[in-house]
């Protein structure tokens, strides 16, 4: 122990604050504008989803901002519903991975002993387990459909969730606030509202994005392997597979989804590290 | 008088494959408003019976023996009983200020709202009145500013600011009996002093006991009625802290009298010893 006190002030370093608001920002504009097309698309599109007047195969035009797909249908009215469709797949499963996830986890880091290695044991049983795998047994179970494609993947990312729940609640738990709020009279559930999930939060905020956005792309595999949503439902990565086959005649209708896949998963990658930052108040003194 | 604590044979191991006994059978009892000091090195046990009088043992240790309470609300059994029931004792009857304040607050909450659970769990406030309650406990450690401090987190104020604010929380039930855990060794010098005297008017002005655990001789001296020595594990004196100043039974007890006596000639302020 020293007695010493240093009069040394130590300017905030300007750079990493700059970056991080950027971060927020081109995240956020990302993510933003593919949630306001999802959501107009709702109330209304330049087209019926299946109207085929438009002619096959046209490329953009005045009418047809994105062209046509090779049923004639408007591709930017499909692109808009795909949007949606994501969007529906990225909050349901992310939903899905951390309140399942999140329980599972605080259970094994509250009960411990046999309750913590029975769901410690499960885990690594989901972790090993392949998705696409899974996400076949669900389809087979319910059918192919939009919410068996969101159950599969969710189901997916809990295991993983449950495990980062696991390792850093038990870290909680053990430091000396815990037990100094135990002192003070906090119930175990107590515990949990006021410090466990308060200071685990930061440490799950990232991979949840990160789940958003690998739900989205895995929704679109899933799609493209003809286990997601059904047609005329129209999901980016089904767009894609059709758009396969024309792609040397038609490449505007493989190229869009493709970009606006990777633009909503790069944005919202991007918004998750701005909003950890923001969710830790003490990384945030320390910019 | 009846014992308020009242501890016999008190002892923790570790369970498992290899079990050992860490602190073997400490026998002492603490009437209300006594002031109760624990000294000993690192490793003595001494921290792990405030944790055994508590009942918070990380797993796997255990206590063993007795440890009763018998506080307004009744009488319990510390060892052997279930969490659940525990803590309707916790912050009530027993609260504890413990050695770092820095790990001792939570760092994501802001000053305000922890110290708002325990008024609001024990005391039932909402509200203004929970509001006006947070801003008085500040006040009544003695920090200035209350309503930025209550703004704060803790990586925003100081170590001792923090250690006041640690007090407030261990004092917002209004416990019978308050266990510091050394609570100044985290802290230099004159912060220490602050808070010692913070401690001795609080425990003074509401007539708690308290179980003081230290390895710094003259600052136990200046607070306790009485004294434990531990060493090893082991209970190895125990009498009032005058006797054990003038007359140490226990060679180990003469040789930490000694070793503060000898400080003392080279420092001319007597409360300033240990650390460093």
């Amino acid at each position: 122990m020293t007695a010493t006190t240093l009069p040394v002030t130590v300017p905030a370093p300007a750079r990493p604050r700059r970056r991080r608001s950027v971060n927020l920002a081109v995240g956020g504009a990302l993510f933003g504008l593919i949630a306001v097309i999802g959501i107009v698309s709702v109330f209304w599109t330049p087209f019926a989803f299946d109207d085929t007047e438009g002619g096959r195969l046209q490329p953009p035009s005045a009418e047809h901002w994105a062209g046509t797909d090779r049923l004639g249908r408007d591709l930017f009215t499909q692109l808009m519903i795909g949007a949606r469709l994501a969007l529906a797949v990225g909050f349901g499963s992310v939903a899905i991975a951390a309140v399942v996830g999140i329980s599972l986890g605080l259970l094994a880091a509250i009960a411990r002993r046999w309750v913590d290695d029975a769901v410690s044991s499960l885990l690594d049983i989901a972790i090993a387990f392949p998705t696409l795998l899974l996400a076949m047994l669900i389809v087979a179970w319910r059918g192919a459909s939009l919410e068996s494609a969101i159950l599969a993947i969710g189901l997916a990312g809990a295991a993983v969730i449950a495990r980062l729940t696991r390792v850093s609640a038990t870290r909680v738990l053990a430091q000396d606030f815990v037990t100094a709020s135990r002192t003070s009279g906090t119930s175990t559930w107590g515990i949990v509202r006021l410090h466990v999930l308060r200071n685990v939060w930061p440490t799950l905020i990232v991979p949840l994005a990160l789940q958003f956005g690998g739900a989205v792309g895995a929704e679109a595999s899933l799609s493209y392997l003809g286990l997601g949503s059904p047609p005329p439902n129209a999901s980016w990565g089904r767009m894609l597979q059709e758009a396969q086959s024309t792609v040397l005649v038609a490449p505007t209708a493989a190229v869009v989804p493709g970009i606006l896949l990777v633009a909503l998963i790069i944005g919202v990658n991007l918004l998750a590290d701005g909003l950890r930052d923001v969710a830790d108040p003490t990384t945030r003194s320390i910019r | 008088m009846t014992a308020l604590l009242d501890l016999t044979g008190l002892s923790v191991r570790i369970e498992g494959p290899a079990p050992r006994t860490l602190v073997h059978g400490v026998d002492v009892s603490l009437a209300a408003g006594e002031r109760l000091g624990i000294i000993g090195e690192s490793g003595s046990g001494k921290s792990l019976t405030a944790l055994a009088v508590l009942g918070l043992l990380p797993y796997p240790l255990v206590a063993g023996g007795s440890a009763r309470i018998a506080g307004d609300t009744g009488a319990i059994e510390i060892v052997g009983t279930p969490a659940r029931r525990l803590d309707r004792v916790r912050g009530t009857t027993v609260g504890a200020v413990f050695q770092e304040p820095l790990a001792s607050l939570d760092p994501l909450m802001r000053v305000g709202g922890q110290l708002a659970w325990p008024l609001r769990r024990h005391r039932g406030l909402r509200g203004d009145a929970l509001r006006r309650a947070v801003l008085d406990a500040l006040a009544e450690v003695q920090l200035a500013d209350p309503e930025r401090i209550a703004r704060s987190y803790i990586h925003e104020i100081s170590g001792g600011q923090r250690q006041r604010v640690a007090i407030a929380l261990a004092l917002a039930a209004d416990p019978q009996l308050l266990i510091a855990d050394e609570p100044t060794t985290a802290l230099d010098v004159t912060v220490q002093a602050g808070i010692l005297d913070l401690l001795q008017r609080e425990v003074t002005e509401r007539g708690m006991s308290l179980l003081f655990i230290s390895h710094d001789l003259p600052v136990l001296a200046g607070i306790a009625d009485r004294v434990l020595v531990m060493r090893g594990g082991r209970q190895i004196e125990l009498g009032a802290t005058a006797q054990i100043l003038a007359a140490p039974v226990d060679p180990y007890t003469a040789q930490l009298v000694a070793a503060s006596r000898r400080l003392d000639e080279f420092l001319p302020v007597a409360e300033s010893g240990g650390g460093a």
